[in-house]
């Protein structure tokens, strides 16, 4: 029989490509063909946590001969999950806060980095140099990017930007240097004085960008409460650098990417500030993590964006937590459509059904990534019902991941016709699926604020129709609401899988099947003002969160992500002994009986089924 | 004068065995394209597929005659960039169900004939064959020799750490 071993070296290597870590490394543990074959993908990214693990990579390299596949190289920390997202937390948490050492100490150290400068030099084709270390870039590695030819095309990438001499007032030449090295790329950088980048101001950054860093396309900028508007004396240190630059009136940066993300609401004046220094019709991106103020949106919508392909906004007006907050959704949606067809589009907030219409229906079919959240107030409040799914069913034929929040109904035909519609887009691999249980009456977008009564269900009886006794102060709950939304909550394994299936026997016959799907319950108790603490852990234990992988070889793997109660429990937040509160108890054991005795209410519940 | 779509061509096999195919079909092959490209009268002479046998060769065109209406592969395909998906659809699936030593066959005529979406469900077949095995288990799947020393084992095992996932 032939075996694996006599195909042709770069057909193993091919099948190498489609391994991730674990498996590579399994792979290239077999002998010594599937190793040689292995290693261009498994030298292919590397990382050295700091700067004495340099010497030890340096001669496995050396021994092996596999430094030519070494293409990106990340000196310092791994985010845990994905970068990006630890980026965008709270500025006291942000792991990418540079340190606060003075520029002299940058020199004094540079020697003890020089077995990475050394590292980086031996690696013929390193295309990604990622900077993710506390400390400034030594001296030595810019020497090395600027000297040696072969890292000419080497993209340098530093999430730690910081500049320490501008404190001063002065460039120091190193920090000048490096904002001027051709091969600088991207950079990330933390806006707040008071956790430690105090070094610079949106106006060194603007200066940056268009006089000094030549091939800087990608920036990044976490804005902090604690901003500065400029620095002492770095005005005249700026301007002798525009002359020096000799390319005045210079003409704007061209970024590709801009990211810009913080706590504060971004009025119009800064994007204007922004627009005025990178030229936004040549942009590519554009994912503003942070809310923006109505006329900023209007500003946006008005701005000719023609390379724009991936977008990100929050519509969510200027009052978050009021019901009096602006509607954001129609500029928002005057926004969407000012935009070419889009890649990758995400919206939180607010959008209304004709907005989300008219915007699936322009960048639909051009869709490979899309992100839709409700946020906000009730009054303009994105919710996903069965009819807007199947609109980005229709539209959205060449999505691949998909993040959104829908609403569920107790698991009836509409609910079940809503993942029907999910599982028919044929391309569409990666599902975030958060299932909402809240009571808002938000169901009904044109509920005035004097209809406070919610409606009453058909098919409540006369233990539904009591009044609730929860701490609402806009709505007057009755007990079946209650009811519907233990039912809606209650999502254990079973109701996981059987909604997988349902999506999954939706799929067509050319269509890519599911890799991965992750369920998340939320809205659990909320009747518009807070879930009561008594009842919180209750809706904790129902709304479990499920992740669920398509594998090669072993089916359908189903995960729980957080366990229910159980961490509380380990906390001593709560025991297994807690009761159920006189508010909940009676439509609890309505639903689902006592068991035993002794046992606890946790070991009773279980999912309703879906709708056959 | 026959539309493209209907024109036939003839193909033989290693092992002489003449078979008539659907012109659009046989050019799922890059290399069968660029050879009656260089012919000039397609149908009239037969092609030689010198590597592939005749089990194997209907096999390749079963595939390429349920794909041969699929679009034209994208250029703009960065090769540097690590394959992330190992998804296969039903249909590709089904068809790969064949024994270990129809697999490879198939890779390596795909390979051969220039048909760069049939190795690539080759591969990923072989990928996922491989996947959550430890080496042990890929060895006795595969039926592989382990030719490393004790020493080259525990050294591995230390190159290994430095790999980052993707």
């Amino acid at each position: 029989m032939m075996p694996i071993t006599d195909l042709p070296p770069e057909v193993l290597t091919h099948i190498s490509s489609y391994l991730d870590k674990q498996n590579l490394c399994s792979f290239a543990s077999v002998n010594h063909l599937t190793r040689s074959s292995a290693a261009p993908w498994l030298y292919y990214k590397l990382t050295i946590r700091g700067r004495d693990s340099a010497p030890a990579l340096c001669s496995i390299l050396a021994r092996t001969s596999y430094a030519k596949h070494v293409r990106h190289l990340t000196v310092g920390r791994v985010g845990q999950r994905s970068d990006a997202d630890e980026f965008t937390a709270s500025i006291p948490l942000n792991p990418y806060i540079p340190d606060r050492r003075t520029t002299q100490s940058v020199y004094n150290r540079d020697k003890s980095w020089q077995p990475v400068a050394n590292l980086i030099q031996s690696l013929p084709s390193l295309r990604h140099l990622v900077w993710s270390c506390k400390q400034q870039v030594p001296p030595c590695v810019v020497k090395v990017l600027t000297s040696d030819k072969h890292l000419a095309s080497c993209k340098l990438h530093v999430r730690t930007f910081a500049l320490r001499s501008v404190e001063g007032g002065d460039f120091d030449p190193h920090e000048l240097d490096l904002v001027r090295l051709p091969q600088l790329y991207s950079i990330w950088f933390i806006h707040d004085v008071m956790y430690g980048s105090s070094y610079g101001s949106p106006e060194l950054i603007f200066k940056i960008i268009r006089y000094m860093a030549p091939n800087l396309r990608h920036l990044k900028v976490r804005e902090g409460t604690t901003r500065r508007t400029s620095v002492p004396g770095l005005g005249s240190t700026l301007s002798a650098l525009e002359q020096e630059s000799g390319h005045s009136p210079h003409p704007k940066a061209s970024l590709d990417e801009l990211v810009l993300t913080g706590d504060d609401l971004i009025p119009r004046v800064r994007l204007v500030e922004w627009s005025e220094h990178t030229d936004f019709r040549v942009l590519g991106a554009l994912l503003i993590h942070q809310a923006m103020s109505l006329d900023a949106i209007e500003w946006l919508a008005q701005t000719a964006m023609p390379s724009l392909r991936n977008l990100f906004i929050i519509l969510r007006g200027d009052s978050p937590n009021s019901d009096q907050e602006a509607d954001c959704s129609t500029p928002g949606g005057k926004l969407l459509l000012s935009v070419p067809p889009l890649r990758a589009l995400g919206v939180v907030g607010q959008l209304s059904r004709p907005r989300l219409h008219d915007a699936m229906s322009r960048h639909g079919s051009s869709l490979t990534q899309l992100d839709l959240r409700p946020g906000g107030a009730k009054k303009h409040r994105l919710v996903l019902g069965p009819e807007e799914v199947e609109w980005i069913s229709r539209y959205c034929l060449t999505l691949e991941i998909l993040e959104m929040t829908v609403k569920r109904s107790q698991g009836d035909s509409q609910e079940v016709a809503m993942y029907r519609a999910i599982g028919r887009m044929p391309r569409l691999q990666t599902l975030i699926l958060t299932l909402d249980s809240s009571e808002r009456g938000v169901l009904t977008e044109s509920l005035s604020d004097n209809e406070k009564d919610l409606s009453c269900e058909e098919d409540f009886d006369e233990l539904d129709m009591e009044i609730l006794d929860w701490n609402t102060s806009h709505s007057v709950p009755r007990k079946g609401h209650l009811r519907k939304m233990l039912i809606n909550s209650a999502l254990d394994e079973t109701l996981a899988r059987s909604i997988y299936d349902t999506m999954a026997a939706s799929k067509p016959a050319r269509g890519l099947p599911f890799t991965a799907i992750y369920f998340h319950s939320k809205g659990g108790g909320d009747f518009g003002n807070g879930i009561p603490q008594d009842e919180q852990l209750v809706f904790f234990e129902l709304g479990r969160h499920w992740r669920l992988e398509a594998t090669g070889t072993d089916g359908l793997v189903v995960k729980e992500n957080g366990t229910g109660l159980n961490r509380y429990f380990e906390e001593g937040t709560w025991t297994r002994s807690h009761d159920l509160s006189a508010r909940i108890e009676p439509v609890f054991r309505r639903l689902w009986p006592k068991k035993s005795e002794e046992g606890s209410w946790i070991d009773d519940w279980h999912s309703f089924p879906l709708c056959k | 004068m026959a539309s493209e779509g209907e024109q036939t061509v003839k193909l033989v096999s290693s092992d002489n065995v003449e078979i008539v195919t659907e012109r659009k079909v046989a050019e799922r092959s890059m290399l069968i394209k660029n050879m009656i490209e260089d012919l000039g009268a397609p149908g009239e002479e037969p092609i030689p597929i010198m590597n592939v046998s005749e089990a194997v060769l209907r096999k390749v065109l079963e595939w390429c005659t349920h794909h041969k209406n699929d679009p034209a592969p994208s250029q703009d395909d960065d090769a540097d960039s690590r394959k992330k998906t190992t998804d296969i659809e039903d249909w590709d699936q089904k068809f790969m169900q064949v024994d270990q030593e129809m697999l490879f066959e198939i890779i390596l005529a795909a390979n051969y004939m220039d048909i760069k979406a049939l190795l690539d469900v080759g591969c990923k077949t072989v990928a996922n064959m491989i996947k959550g095995k430890s080496p042990e288990e890929i060895r006795k799947t595969f039926n592989i020799q382990n030719d490393f020393t004790p020493e080259e084992e525990d050294q591995i095992r230390r190159e290994n750490e430095w790999a980052e996932d993707r």
